[in-house]
C-alpha cells in the first residue's frame, strides 16, 4: 500500500526551474569529473561527467543551497534563487585538500550518503587505485582491500564464503546496483564484471540481505561505472604481460614465454540529451600454468538519455565470449604447473550477456523513484576427459525503488524486487525459479548527532516444485557523531542465502572429484553484528570494527566418508568473529601516502568443533604510494595471509610432507606515467619475489607477472 | 625530515622483505619413475584389467623394515602413502610421489573396488581393508637378484628411475 502510494503520488510542484554548471579545480581550472552536486535538504542532485559538467532538473522555484563534494577538495556551497522555467548557471571552483571532504557511498542504504554516516563498514576503491594496478579483471584489485580474499575465483569478505569452486557465492556482486551472479551455480564470472570505466568500487562488509536479499549474506561488492562524458572521447588501450619462469627447472611446463595480452577500443559521445559509449576488446593469455590459457572477446555498450523533468534513462549491455583451459589440480608436487596428462585437452567455452536498464525519476525535492530491469544470461560448455556437460542459465529481474523524504533528516526507502530464472543443464537438470521480495528502510537523524537506521526485506524464493523458502531479514543501525570527523557505529542484521540449483542438483565428476546432489538443502541464515568507529582528518583516516556472525544451516561442500563423494550440506552451526582496522595516512613533507589494514577472523564450525575450512585467520595489506610529480607516481604493496588452518580434501601429510601449506607473502609494485594529457603508461608487477604458495590444495599460486599497459585517449 | 621519512618507508619495506625472504613452498623430495603395464605379445595391446577383473591400480609406498613383510597385511600396516590412480589406458606412464628422506619399499596394487570410492580415504581406513588390494608389482633395482629392493630418498633430492613393471601373476617374495 505504501509502495503504491509512493509510486502514484504526484508532485505538486508546478513552479520549477533547472540548474546547470561546471565544476573545476581552483588551481588549474581542470574539470572535476565525478563530483557530487546536491541540493541540501532534498533528494535532488547530480554527479559531474568527465567534462566536469552537471545539471539538475525540476528544482523548486525558490532559494536553494547547492553543495559540491569531491574527495580531496574542500566542499563548497552556494545559495541561489531558482526562477520558474529558467536555467540557472552555477559553476564551482573547488580548492584542493585542506580538509578531506566526506566520501559518498550508495551501497549501504541504496541512496547517496556519507561514508562516515554508514552503520556498517563500507570500503571504497577509487578509479586511481584500480588503474594503477593494471587489472585484467577486478578480481586482481579486490584482494588489496582488508578482509577481502579471492580463493580461486571465490569471493570472501571476512571469511564468509570459504571455497566451493566458485559455486554459491555469499557475497553479492552488483554492477551499478544490478546483480551479476549466475542463477544456476551462484558463481561470479569475473570476466563478466567490467574492469574499465569504473568510477569506484564499494564493498559492504557485513550482511546485506535486508536490502539485497539472498547472496548478500556475507557482504556486497558494488561496481559503480562512470557516466558518459560530455565531450567526444575515444580510447585505445593496449596491454601486455609476461610471467616469470618457475625457479626450479623441473617445474617449467613450456619453452615458450608465458604471455598475457589485451587490447580495447572505446568511443563515447553525446548528442544533446543522448549519450552513448561503444567498446570492443580482447584478452588472450597462455596462463602461468599448463591449461591456464584463456581467450576472451568483449563487447560493451552504454546509452544515456536525459528526459525532461529530472528523468533519466540508462541502458548498459555487456557480452563476453570466453574459452579457457581447465586446471583442477597439479600433476604432482614436483610439477605443480603441469596438469595431469589426461586433462591437458580439458577446456570450457562460456558466454555471458548482461543487459541492464535504469529509469530514474526525481519527482520532487522529497520524492524520487527508480525502475531497474536486468537480463543476465550465462552459458558454459565443458569439454573434459572426465565429463562433457553444458548449462544455460538466464535471469530476468526487475526492481522498483521509491525514496521519500518526509522530514529534514528523515529518509524512507521502499521497493519491490522480482525475478524469473531458468536453467537448462545436463548436470543439474532443467530448473525454473522465481524470486519475489519487498524491502523497506527508514533512516533518521536526531539532532544531527545520532543516526538511526531500520529496515527489513521479505524474500520468497522457489526452485522447481521444491518447497517455497520465505525469509524476513531485518536490520538495525546506529551512528553516533562524537566529533565532526569521528563517528561511532553499530549494526545488527539478519541475512540468508537460498541454495542455488547447482548445490541442490549437481551430479558430475571433474578429474578425480565426484559430486552428488542434495535436493533437501535448506537456506542458510545468519545474524551478524558489528561495532566500529570512523575517524577522518586531512592526514589520517582510521576505520576499525569488531564483528560477530552466527550462521545456522551453513552450506558447505563436505566429503561424504561413506562414498567419497562431495555433497553440499547444511552444517548446523558456525561462528565467524573478528576485528579489522584500516589506517590511511599522508606523510608530512613528502608526497606519499600509506595504507595499513589488518583483519583477524576466528571461523568456527560449532557442530564439528573445528575451524571452518578455507579461511585465513590473519590478513594484512600494506600499500605505499609516492607521487613524484603530476606525471609520475609509483608504489609498492605487500599482502600477507596466514597459513590456511584447514582444507577439505588433501590435508597436510605429516608422513610424507605432501600437501604442505605455508603463510602467503606477496609483494607487488606499480608505476604510472602520464606522458601527456592523452597518453598514459602503466607498469606493474605482481608476486615480485616469486613466492610459491597454495590457497587451494594442489593449485600453485600465480608466478611473478610483469604488466605494461598503454592508454591513449583522444 | 624529508630524508627521515623516505628512509623510514624504505626501511619499513626492507624489513618486510627480510621478514618474508623465504620462498614459500620449497622444492620437494621423493621418488619418480615409470610404471609399465604388460602388453599382449601378439597384438601389442595393453593388458587390462588382468585376470582378477581389477578396477584400478595405485603405486603404494611402505616403510622399509627388516625382517621384510611376510604378507600384504603387514605391508599395509606400514603403508606410508599411495598415488593418484594410474591411467589404465596407457602402456607406460610416469609417476612421482613426495616422501621425506628415508628408506622405503615401492609397489603397485590393483584394487577390486571402485577407485573413486577409495580415493580420499585416510590411510587408516585404507589399511583396514587389505582384502580390496592385490599386489601386482614390486620395485627391484635393475640387475638385482631379489625381486624387491629398498628405495632411499635423500634430503633435497628426487630419487629417479624407480621403474616398476606390472605382473598380474606376482607372488610376494616375503
Amino acid at each position: 500500500m505504501l509502495l503504491f502510494f509512493l509510486w502514484i503520488s504526484v508532485p505538486v510542484l508546478a513552479q520549477t526551474g533547472r540548474i546547470a554548471g561546471r565544476i573545476s579545480s581552483a588551481v588549474d581550472n581542470e574539470p572535476l569529473p565525478g563530483t557530487n552536486v546536491i541540493i541540501r535538504g532534498s533528494l535532488l542532485g547530480a554527479a559531474t561527467d568527465l567534462g566536469g559538467e552537471y545539471y539538475i532538473d525540476r528544482v523548486p522555484a525558490r532559494a536553494v543551497t547547492l553543495e559540491a563534494l569531491n574527495i580531496g577538495f574542500q566542499p563548497k556551497r552556494k545559495t541561489i534563487i531558482v526562477t520558474p522555467g529558467e536555467t540557472v548557471q552555477v559553476d564551482f571552483q573547488l580548492q584542493p585538500k585542506v580538509h578531506k571532504s566526506p566520501e559518498i557511498v550508495v551501497t549501504g542504504t541504496k541512496r547517496a550518503s556519507r561514508k562516515m554516516d554508514s552503520p556498517v563498514t563500507i570500503a571504497t576503491i577509487s578509479e586511481d587505485q584500480i588503474r594503477l594496478r593494471n587489472p585484467v579483471t577486478i578480481a586482481d584489485v579486490l584482494p588489496y582491500e582488508s578482509g577481502v580474499q579471492i580463493i580461486d575465483g571465490q569471493l570472501n569478505i571476512r571469511g564468509s564464503s570459504g571455497y566451493a569452486r566458485g559455486a554459491g557465492s555469499r557475497v553479492q556482486i552488483l554492477v551499478d546496483g544490478f546483480p551479476a551472479i549466475a542463477f544456476d551455480n551462484g558463481a561470479i564470472y569475473w570476466d563478466a564484471i567490467p574492469a574499465q570505466n569504473i568510477e569506484r568500487i564499494e564493498i559492504l562488509k557485513g550482511p546485506g540481505s535486508a536490502l539485497y536479499g539472498s547472496s548478500a549474506m556475507g557482504g556486497v561488492v558494488n561496481i559503480i561505472t562512470r557516466q558518459i562524458t560530455s565531450t567526444r572521447k575515444s580510447d585505445v588501450t593496449l596491454g601486455g604481460g609476461i610471467y616469470a619462469k618457475p625457479g626450479d627447472e623441473r617445474q617449467v611446463w613450456t619453452d615458450r614465454p608465458m604471455l598475457q595480452e589485451d587490447w580495447r577500443v572505446q568511443h563515447e559521445q553525446r548528442f544533446g540529451r543522448l549519450g552513448f559509449a561503444l567498446g570492443v576488446g580482447q584478452s588472450i593469455s597462455s596462463g602461468y600454468r599448463q591449461n591456464g590459457w584463456y581467450r576472451r572477446t568483449l563487447l560493451n555498450g552504454r546509452l544515456e538519455y536525459a528526459l525532461p523533468d529530472n528523468r533519466s534513462l540508462m541502458s548498459r549491455i555487456l557480452y563476453i565470449n570466453d574459452s579457457h583451459g581447465s586446471f583442477t589440480q597439479w600433476c604432482s608436487s614436483i610439477k605443480p604447473f603441469h596438469t595431469p596428462l589426461n586433462t591437458v585437452d580439458d577446456q570450457v567455452l562460456t558466454n555471458k550477456l548482461q543487459w541492464s536498464t535504469l529509469y530514474n525519476h526525481i519527482v520532487s525535492a522529497r520524492h524520487s523513484r527508480q525502475l531497474r530491469l536486468n537480463v543476465f544470461r550465462t552459458s558454459f560448455d565443458n569439454d573434459m576427459a572426465s565429463n562433457t556437460s553444458a548449462a544455460t542459465s538466464q535471469t530476468f529481474s526487475g526492481e522498483v525503488q521509491l525514496d521519500y523524504r518526509p522530514g529534514e533528516s528523515h529518509y524512507l526507502t521502499a521497493g519491490l524486487d522480482a525475478g524469473i530464472n531458468q536453467v537448462r543443464s545436463d548436470i543439474w537438470g532443467d530448473r525454473r525459479g522465481t524470486d519475489l521480495a519487498l524491502f523497506l528502510q527508514n533512516e533518521m537523524n536526531i539532532l544531527t548527532l545520532i543516526g538511526l537506521t531500520g529496515g527489513l526485506r521479505w524474500d520468497i524464493h522457489r526452485i522447481d516444485d521444491a518447497s517455497i523458502q520465505s525469509k524476513v531479514n531485518p536490520k538495525f543501525g546506529l551512528t553516533l557523531k562524537l566529533l565532526e570527523q569521528l563517528t561511532l557505529r553499530g549494526s545488527l542484521g539478519w541475512a540468508f542465502r537460498a541454495p542455488v540449483a547447482a548445490e541442490m542438483f549437481i551430479e558430475t565428476q571433474q578429474y578425480l572429484f565426484q559430486v552428488k546432489p542434495n535436493p533437501d538443502l535448506q537456506s542458510e541464515t545468519s545474524i551478524a553484528g558489528e561495532v566500529g568507529l570512523y575517524w577522518q582528518t586531512y592526514f589520517l583516516t582510521l576505520d576499525a570494527a569488531i564483528f560477530h556472525s552466527h550462521y545456522e544451516q551453513l552450506i558447505e561442500p563436505i566429503l561424504d566418508p561413506d562414498d567419497q563423494k562431495i555433497q553440499f550440506r547444511n552444517i548446523t552451526e558456525a561462528v565467524i568473529q573478528g576485528a579489522e582496522i584500516t589506517v590511511d595516512w599522508k606523510w608530512p613533507f613528502i608526497p606519499a601516502s600509506s595504507r595499513v589494514s589488518y583483519t583477524y577472523i576466528d571461523p568456527r564450525d560449532l557442530t564439528a568443533d573445528d575451524v571452518l575450512a578455507y579461511r585465513h585467520h590473519h590478513s594484512l595489506v600494506i600499500s605505499e604510494q609516492l607521487i613524484l610529480s603530476d606525471r609520475l607516481s609509483l608504489g609498492i604493496d605487500y599482502r600477507y595471509l596466514s597459513k590456511m588452518a584447514r582444507v577439505q580434501l588433501f590435508p597436510e601429510n605429516s608422513k610424507t610432507g605432501a600437501d604442505q601449506r605455508v603463510p602467503i607473502h606477496l609483494f607487488g609494485g606499480f608505476c604510472n606515467i602520464n606522458l601527456n594529457k592523452s597518453l598514459n603508461l602503466s607498469l606493474s608487477v605482481e608476486n615480485l619475489f616469486q613466492y610459491n604458495y597454495v590457497m587451494v590444495e594442489r593449485n600453485m599460486g600465480p608466478l611473478r607477472l610483469v604488466k605494461l599497459r598503454m592508454n591513449y585517449a583522444f | 625530515m624529508k630524508k627521515f621519512n623516505k628512509s623510514f618507508i624504505i626501511l619499513l619495506f626492507l624489513g618486510l622483505i627480510c621478514f618474508t625472504c623465504e620462498k614459500g613452498l620449497e622444492p620437494v623430495e621423493g621418488i619418480q619413475g615409470a610404471v609399465s603395464f604388460p602388453v599382449d605379445s601378439a597384438s601389442g595391446d595393453l593388458i587390462w584389467p588382468g585376470p582378477d577383473s581389477l578396477r584400478g591400480a595405485f603405486v603404494i609406498i611402505a616403510e622399509f623394515q627388516y625382517p621384510l613383510y611376510n604378507s600384504i597385511d603387514s605391508l599395509f600396516a606400514h603403508l606410508v602413502t599411495y598415488s593418484d590412480p594410474l591411467d589404465t589406458l596407457e602402456k607406460e606412464q610416469d609417476y612421482f610421489i613426495q616422501l621425506k628422506p628415508g628408506y622405503y619399499l615401492g609397489g603397485i596394487v590393483g584394487v577390486t573396488e571402485s577407485v573413486m570410492d577409495l580415493l580420499f580415504l585416510p590411510l587408516d581406513s585404507l589399511t583396514a581393508h587389505p582384502e580390496y588390494f592385490i599386489p601386482i608389482g614390486l620395485y627391484a633395482p635393475p640387475g638385482s637378484a631379489l625381486p624387491i629392493g629398498s628405495i632411499r630418498v635423500w634430503e633435497d633430492e628426487i630419487t629417479e628411475d624407480i621403474d616398476i613393471t606390472i605382473d598380474y601373476d606376482l607372488e610376494l617374495p616375503f
